[in-house]
């Protein structure tokens, strides 16, 4: 086979790749950040409940500095 | 030992190559003086102080004279390539950055036919590995193709356009990365009383 052609084949089939793999990462990346949303607040949740500090603000609970108050147990 | 036709042609194509690489390089520098004086990175343009101008132009002569179509088509990539971070700036010629892009193409197409594409295709995979080597250094800078398009991407694409230019001339192909090669290690020798301060 003559080089020419085996570049030519060699061009078309790693475009290929490249179009799969530009695709597939675009599309798995926005997969990940729904996934990653989705945990979150259950995983903010779990720290919290671990750790009894604020995972957003790091404010230890039922303090009464706590601005919002919403993370107080009284 | 004698050199046949296709010899002395082989070896004024490559040479040819090396010394419009070297301009493009200082025509890179130029503009990219203020940021090397920041950065303190060597600058060959600075290096050469008010020679650059007179020197860039005598190279330039010279590597039109080893094979024309080869510098001349080099050149014209070159700068219809490097436009493409400033599409929407205004040029000292009045007109938009891609503007004086389509035209540099569209002449040299008319002019030099298919050894403009292979041109393009060459300078593309210099600008895409060239970005890729500096993926770490220019993270957060927005004109990077590695962080626009992606590390693998940037990469696939270059190898992609090699083959093509491969296709078309191999000779300039090869050469050509040998002479991007060769231009960093001489800018590597610059000595340090040249590099800016």
């Amino acid at each position: 086979m003559p080089f020419d052609k085996i570049t030519l084949i060699a061009a078309l089939a790693i475009t290929v790749c490249l179009f799969g793999y530009a695709l597939g990462r675009r599309v798995g990346k926005q997969e990940g950040i729904k996934e990653g949303m989705s945990i979150l607040p259950l995983e903010w949740r779990r720290q919290l409940n671990e750790t009894s500090v604020c995972p957003l603000c790091s404010l230890r609970l039922n303090q009464h500095k706590n601005c919002d108050n919403i993370h107080s147990r009284d | 030992m004698s050199f046949e036709t296709s010899d002395v042609y082989f070896l004024k194509k490559v040479f040819s190559i090396l010394i419009t690489g070297i301009v493009i390089k200082i025509m890179d520098d130029y503009f990219d003086q203020d940021i090397d004086a920041l950065e303190k990175q060597p600058n060959i343009y600075m290096a050469m102080e008010y020679g650059g101008l007179p020197y860039t132009l005598l190279l330039f002569s010279l590597a039109f004279m080893l094979d024309p179509i080869t510098a001349l088509s080099l050149f014209f990539s070159s700068f219809a390539i490097g436009m493409v971070g400033h599409l929407t700036v205004k040029m000292p010629s009045g007109l938009y950055g891609y503007h004086e892009s389509i035209i540099v193409v569209l002449l040299g197409f008319v002019l030099l036919k298919l050894e403009m594409l292979s041109s393009l295709f060459i300078v593309m995979v210099i600008q895409l590995w060239d970005d890729y080597l500096d993926y770490e250094k220019d993270r957060m800078n927005k004109y990077n193709l590695a962080f626009q398009l992606g590390k693998v991407e940037c990469l696939l694409l270059a190898v992609i356009l090699f083959l093509l230019t491969a296709y078309f001339d191999y000779i300039k192909a090869i050469a050509s990365i040998i002479a991007m090669h060769v231009i960093v290690y001489i800018i590597r020798l610059l000595p340090d009383n040249q590099k800016p301060i």
